[in-house]
C-alpha cells in the first residue's frame, strides 16, 4: 500500500469503489503525511478529527453495496474562512480564535453530500486579506518546493497542503487572485469561476461583489471534478445564477479544441520578470503545435485595475469587518470596567496589521469628500474594464498571461512594504473586477520556484477555458514529481 | 497627502485603537497606497455611463418571499459563547 497520497481524485475514487484499498486507509495514509510534513510547511490550522470515522462510514457503505456520491472517499482541505459546521473556522485571526461555526457553507453540503471528507482548515492570510500567507496569526505557511519562499496568498494553505500532497485537493477563495497567485507559486491548478456560479453563502465575507469560491487540484481534470459539485444555483446566496441556463448555452463543443483564438495580453506578459517572460513564451511554443492560433492583443484599461481593485476591495472590508466585535465569539478580554466603544476599539486593535490597514484604507476611499475621487471612479473603471474585455473576447476565445509576474521570493521580503505586495496582484485582478472565469496552471521552474500561466474566458465560459487548459497541460507536461519534504 | 491627524479620525470611526508606533508606521505606509489609488485620476472615461454595473439577475429569479423555520439549534450556537450568555460591556 504505497503512496496513496500521490494518487488524484479519479485514482482515489475508482480504487476506493473497486476495492483496491478502503477509504480509511486512504485517510490514515493522508493524516500520517500530514504529522510528519505540515511541521514544516504549516498549511493546516486545524485537523478534521471526525475524518477517519467518516471513512469508515464510506467504507461500510461501500460494503453494504450502497450507493456512494462521485467523489466518494477523496479528501478535501478546506480554506479557514469557509464555515465548517461544528469544526473551528478562524479566519486566521486572534479576532475568531475560537469560533465554530454551526452549519456548513453551501460548498462544503455539496461536498459532503457527494461522499468527499473534508480533512481540515488551512491556513491564509487573515481574512484572506494578503498576497503571501505571511499574515496568518497562526503563523506564515512555507512554499514546499523551497521552504525559504513564500508559498503565495492568501489560499496558502490551500495551495501548499495540495503541493505537499497532504489532501486531493481543496477549496480556497479568490477575491484578487487568492487563489490563483497560491496556485502559481506552489506549481498546482487553481481556478476562479465566474461571479455567481459558486455560492458564496457560508464565506465568511471580504469583499462580496468580487469574491468567489475556487478549487485548487493538481491538475485540471481535478479542479473540474471540484467545480461539477460545488457549482449551482443556490437560494441561500441570492447572487448565484442557474448553471443549466448558461453554462451550457455557450458556442462552443469539443471538436473545435484545436480552433482556438488566443489573445496574448501585452500589457500584462511584458511588464513580467525576465524568468517569468521566458518561461510564458517557451510555453507558448509546446502547445503551438496543436493549432491554436495566436495574437498579440491589448487591454488598455489593465493599468488601472490594481488601483480600482484595492479602492473596492478595502471599502467592502471596512464594511464587512464591522461585525466583529469580540462580544459573540473572539478572545477572552473580560468586558467589565469597559465602556460599549472603548471595549470595541481595545478589541478591534486585536486584528492584524493588513486588516487594520485595508480597513483604515476603505474608510479613507470612502469618507465624504473623497468617495466621488476614488470609490466612485474605482467602480468606473471596474466597468470600463469589463466592456474592453469584452470587445476582446468576441475576437479571441481565451487571453493569457503570467499569472503573476515575478518569481516566489524570499518570506519577508515585502512584507513591510504593502504597496510592492498589492503589485503581485496586478495580473490577477482583473478576472474579479471583470466577474470572468481565470484559471493559473503550472508550466515550469526558474532556480527551483514554480511559474504558473493565467487563462481567462469570458463569464460562464468554463467548459471551454477547463477543457483547453487540460489541452495546455498536457502539452507542457512539466515534471509532476512534489517535494518529498521527509 | 494623508496626514496623522486623519489616520486618527478613521481609526476612531472604524473602531479601532492604535498605537503610536502603529499610526506613524501607518501613515506612511497609507500615504504611499492612496497616492497610488490616484492612478485613477488619469482615467479618461470616453462616454458617460452609468458607473455601478447592472446586474444580469432579474427580479423574477428572487425566492419567494415565505418564512422558513431556523434549522439551528440553540446548542449548536451557544458553544461559541462564554457560559451560554452574551456579555457585552455596560452601556453608558
Amino acid at each position: 500500500m504505497s503512496s496513496l497520497y500521490t494518487l488524484n481524485i479519479e485514482q482515489v475514487t475508482n480504487g476506493i469503489k473497486n476495492g483496491e484499498f478502503t477509504s480509511e486507509e486512504y485517510v490514515s495514509q493522508i493524516i500520517d503525511r500530514i504529522k510528519k510534513v505540515d511541521q514544516k510547511i504549516n498549511s493546516f490550522i486545524t485537523i478534521n478529527d471526525n475524518a477517519l470515522v467518516q471513512a469508515q462510514q464510506i467504507d461500510k457503505k461501500i460494503s453494504s453495496g450502497s450507493k456512494v456520491g462521485s467523489l466518494a472517499g477523496i479528501v478535501v482541505g478546506i480554506k479557514d474562512n469557509i464555515s465548517t459546521a461544528g469544526l473551528k473556522t478562524t479566519c486566521a485571526s486572534k479576532m475568531l480564535s475560537d469560533y465554530v461555526p454551526p452549519y456548513d457553507a453551501t460548498v462544503i453540503k455539496r461536498l459532503k453530500d457527494k461522499d468527499a471528507i473534508i480533512i481540515g482548515k488551512l491556513n491564509l492570510d487573515e481574512f484572506a486579506m494578503g498576497s503571501t500567507t505571511e499574515w496568518s496569526s497562526y503563523g506564515l505557511t512555507r512554499n514546499p518546493w523551497n521552504l525559504d519562499y513564500v508559498c503565495g496568498g492568501s489560499s496558502g494553505g490551500s495551495a501548499a497542503s495540495v503541493a505537499a500532497q497532504l489532501c486531493t485537493a481543496s477549496l480556497g477563495s479568490d477575491t484578487g487572485g487568492s487563489v490563483r497567485c497560491p496556485a502559481s507559486f506552489c506549481s498546482v491548478v487553481g481556478f476562479k469561476p465566474t461571479y455567481g456560479l459558486v455560492s458564496r453563502y457560508g464565506l465568511v465575507s471580504y469583499s462580496n461583489s468580487l469574491e468567489q469560491i475556487g478549487p485548487i487540484g493538481r491538475t485540471v481534470s481535478d479542479v473540474k471534478k471540484i467545480m461539477e459539485v460545488i457549482s449551482g444555483k443556490d437560494t441561500n446566496d441570492n447572487t448565484t445564477i442557474d448553471t443549466r441556463n448558461n453554462i451550457n448555452t455557450n458556442h462552443y463543443d469539443s471538436e473545435q479544441k484545436n480552433n482556438q483564438k488566443i489573445g496574448l495580453l501585452r500589457e500584462l506578459i511584458n511588464g513580467a520578470d525576465e524568468s517569468v517572460y521566458q518561461c510564458i513564451y517557451s510555453a507558448i511554443d509546446k502547445f503551438n503545435k496543436f493549432g491554436f492560433t495566436y495574437e498579440e492583443s491589448s487591454l488598455k484599461s489593465s493599468e488601472y485595475a490594481l488601483a480600482s481593485y484595492y479602492t473596492i476591495a478595502t471599502a467592502e472590508a471596512s464594511s464587512n469587518l464591522a461585525r466583529f466585535d469580540n462580544i459573540r465569539y473572539g478572545f477572552e478580554l473580560n468586558p467589565d470596567d469597559y465602556e460599549w466603544n472603548t471595549y470595541f476599539s481595545k478589541t478591534r486593535g486585536n486584528f492584524g496589521d493588513e486588516v487594520k490597514r485595508r480597513i483604515i484604507v476603505g474608510s479613507f476611499v470612502l469618507s465624504s469628500g473623497y468617495y466621488g475621487k476614488y470609490y466612485l471612479k474605482a467602480q468606473r473603471v471596474k466597468n470600463l474594464i469589463k466592456h474592453e474585455l469584452k470587445k476582446l473576447f468576441k475576437e479571441y476565445d481565451l487571453l493569457i498571461s503570467p499569472t503573476v509576474p515575478v518569481l516566489p521570493f524570499k518570506i519577508g521580503e515585502k512584507i513591510d512594504d504593502p504597496l510592492k505586495m498589492y503589485l503581485i496582484d496586478i495580473n490577477t485582478v482583473l478576472a474579479n473586477l471583470a466577474g470572468i472565469p481565470a484559471i493559473s496552471i503550472p508550466i515550469g521552474f526558474k532556480n527551483g520556484l514554480p511559474i504558473g500561466l493565467q487563462i481567462m474566458a469570458d463569464e460562464f465560459q468554463e467548459k471551454k477555458l477547463l477543457d483547453i487548459s487540460e489541452v495546455i497541460e498536457k502539452s507542457i507536461n512539466i515534471n509532476t514529481s512534489y517535494p518529498d519534504l521527509y | 497627502m494623508v496626514t496623522k491627524d486623519q489616520l486618527k479620525h478613521l481609526s476612531k470611526l472604524s473602531k479601532i485603537d492604535l498605537t503610536e508606533n502603529e499610526f506613524e508606521t501607518y501613515t506612511k505606509q497609507i500615504e504611499k497606497i492612496i497616492k497610488y489609488l490616484d492612478k485613477l485620476d488619469e482615467v479618461s472615461f470616453e462616454e458617460n455611463k452609468p458607473s455601478v454595473l447592472v446586474s444580469f439577475k432579474k427580479l423574477s429569479e428572487l425566492r419567494e418571499d415565505m418564512v422558513i423555520e431556523p434549522t439551528l439549534n440553540i446548542d449548536q450556537i451557544a458553544k461559541n459563547l462564554k457560559d451560554k450568555f452574551v456579555r457585552g460591556p455596560v452601556m453608558s
